[in-house]
């Protein structure tokens, strides 16, 4: 239904001060947006492109084993002969954590739906999901392969473990954060529960949603890549661990930075999903 | 006289808790179809307050709320239109959609309907042109335009105003109140208006009710004598403002 009325452009474009808000500038959002985008990210690629420099400097003039630390110009040769092995163990892991991050939605939502929905729902699941979040993982990782095997599952249950939490307080407090005015105004109206729900609460709780999202993501590579280092047979986790074990340092940095990189990927894919969705921010 | 479209018959009400607090006391108004009345009072006077008992929201500690002989909360609530002083038009939906939104909120008919019949009043309101574009793309006027459009579409027969005006700049206010005027039939028989702008009442009004600070009380009752097509000339205009702010200071002397 909103898709409708944001496809047709005003009849009268250019009429009064803000006439001129027509399908025009809603078109070219992403694009300024992209270009913001990478006006922001100069500085941070400056400063990266320093640190890589000193460091470069630092290994030519000391002279240390590239087992010890190789340079980065080193590790960008060996990522690069190394390609097609990268990528597949690339693809793997970031189908765990997608997968992953998917099922945080759908739980995260779920719970964050039914805090909201239920007092005593608040009373008894707060404390354990928060309790959730101190068990130590490392300790899981190795129960669950034991459990679920060394194929996908495993990978996914620790995802969602480590980003479902983000998720669900999130949301939860963008419901509980509406507007008590807004209450008002569809009880005069004549709403119910549901539709307050479907009508104002939910569509003003999302970009909390995102924000949860976004944290989420920068734990979901993270989390893919710990449950393939406790057992798997494919995947950046396990890629990185069999090159520390070979003393293959030069792939373990180029696995270490391929999985900060994919972390950024998936957190500027979920900015713009919300520019997709929060169009009116 | 026909029977009033509202009766508020003696309303009390104290809001508990520990420090218990008295919000009105004995508070009685009649709103005759096709009028227009205000209620101005200082800040803090519960006018809000009697808006919600009125609108059954709020259930009042004693006393009777009769909207087109209804006592029942709930369809006096639905006998009620409300206009608060926020907009509180939705971001994520556009002009055409926020002003649809109790129309199809209410079920009265279907989401295409309501919207047909919200875009077919926005030349009225001064918004044509504006349907699809998003409410941070208007004006504070245009966007308390709105908020009314939503309002009256209801087509229910009792319009609350609480203050719709309080957030506007004076120009605006002034361009609106006239437009109010002028509009406000469109839809409902009967408007209360709140506001603590002397002014705006007597302007808009065929009566006003002066209510005092905390607890709220029915202080006077002035009537604005109006001539053919509601014109109020200047003088009357001023003589009634003066009896409101008179009505007005005597509370705070009393204080």
């Amino acid at each position: 239904m909103r898709g409708e009325t944001e496809a047709r452009t005003p009849a009268l474009g250019g009429r009064g001060r803000e006439g001129g808000a027509s399908a025009a500038p809603r078109l070219s959002r992403i694009g300024s947006w992209s270009v913001a985008a990478a006006a922001s990210a100069l500085p941070p690629a400056m400063l990266l492109a320093a640190l890589f420099a000193a460091w470069e400097a630092y290994v030519q003039v000391s002279g240390i084993s590239p087992v010890t630390l190789p340079a980065p110009s080193r590790v960008a040769e060996v990522a690069y002969g190394n390609r097609g092995v990268l990528w597949g163990h690339s693809v793997v892991t970031v189908k765990e954590a997608l997968i992953g991050l998917a099922v945080s939605l759908a739980v995260g939502v779920a719970f964050a739906l039914l805090i909201d929905a239920f007092a005593p729902a608040r009373r008894a699941l707060y404390p354990l999901l928060v309790g959730s979040q101190t068990v130590p993982i490392v300790v899981i990782a190795p129960l669950l392969i034991l459990w679920f095997g060394f194929e996908l599952t495993p990978k996914v249950v620790v995802v969602t473990l480590y980003t479902f939490f983000p998720v669900t307080v999130a949301f939860a407090s963008g419901l509980a954060a509406t507007d008590a005015e807004a209450l008002v105004l569809m009880r005069t109206l004549g709403a119910g529960r549901l539709r307050t729900l479907r009508l104002l609460r939910i569509p003003q709780a999302l970009p909390y949603l995102f924000t949860g999202l976004r944290i989420a993501v920068t734990y979901a590579i993270v989390g893919a890549v710990f449950a393939e280092w406790s057992g798997a047979t494919k995947g950046l986790g396990v890629y990185v661990l069999l090159m520390k074990n070979s003393f293959r340092t030069d792939l373990v940095f180029a696995g270490i930075f391929l999985i900060a990189l994919l972390s950024l990927l998936l957190f500027l894919l979920v900015g713009l999903a919300e520019k997709l969705v929060v169009r009116w921010r | 006289m026909a029977q009033p479209l509202l009766q508020v018959r003696d309303v009390s009400l104290t809001f508990g808790g520990r420090r218990p607090v008295e919000a009105l006391r004995g508070v009685s108004l009649s709103l005759e179809t096709g009028a227009f009345v205000s209620i101005v009072g200082p800040s803090g006077s519960g006018k809000s307050t009697l808006f919600n008992v009125i609108a059954g929201i709020i259930p009042p500690t004693s006393g009777e709320v009769l909207v087109d002989g209804e006592s029942d909360p709930d369809r006096r609530r639905m006998r009620c239109s409300y206009m608060f002083q926020k907009d509180l038009l939705f971001p994520w939906r556009s002009v055409v959609d926020n002003a649809a939104l109790g129309l199809e909120v209410s079920g009265a008919c279907t989401k295409r309907e309501a919207r047909e019949r919200a875009r077919a009043l926005l030349p009225r309101f001064g918004l044509a042109g504006f349907e699809a574009s998003r409410p941070s793309e208007l004006s504070g006027g245009m966007r308390q335009r709105v908020a009314l459009l939503r309002t009256l579409l209801l087509g229910r027969p009792l319009l609350l105003l609480d203050e719709p005006f309080a957030s506007l700049d004076a120009l605006t206010r002034r361009d609106l109140q006239q437009w109010l005027r002028a509009t406000w039939r469109t839809g409902s028989e009967a408007a209360l208006l709140v506001t603590h702008d002397v002014r705006e009442a007597v302007r808009l009004s065929d009566r006003v009710y002066v209510l005092s600070p905390r607890p709220g009380r029915i202080e006077a009752e002035i009537e604005v004598p109006r001539g053919a097509e509601g014109r109020l000339d200047t003088l009357q205009s001023a003589r009634c403002e003066q009896e409101v702010l008179a009505a007005l200071r005597i509370e705070e002397a009393a204080l």
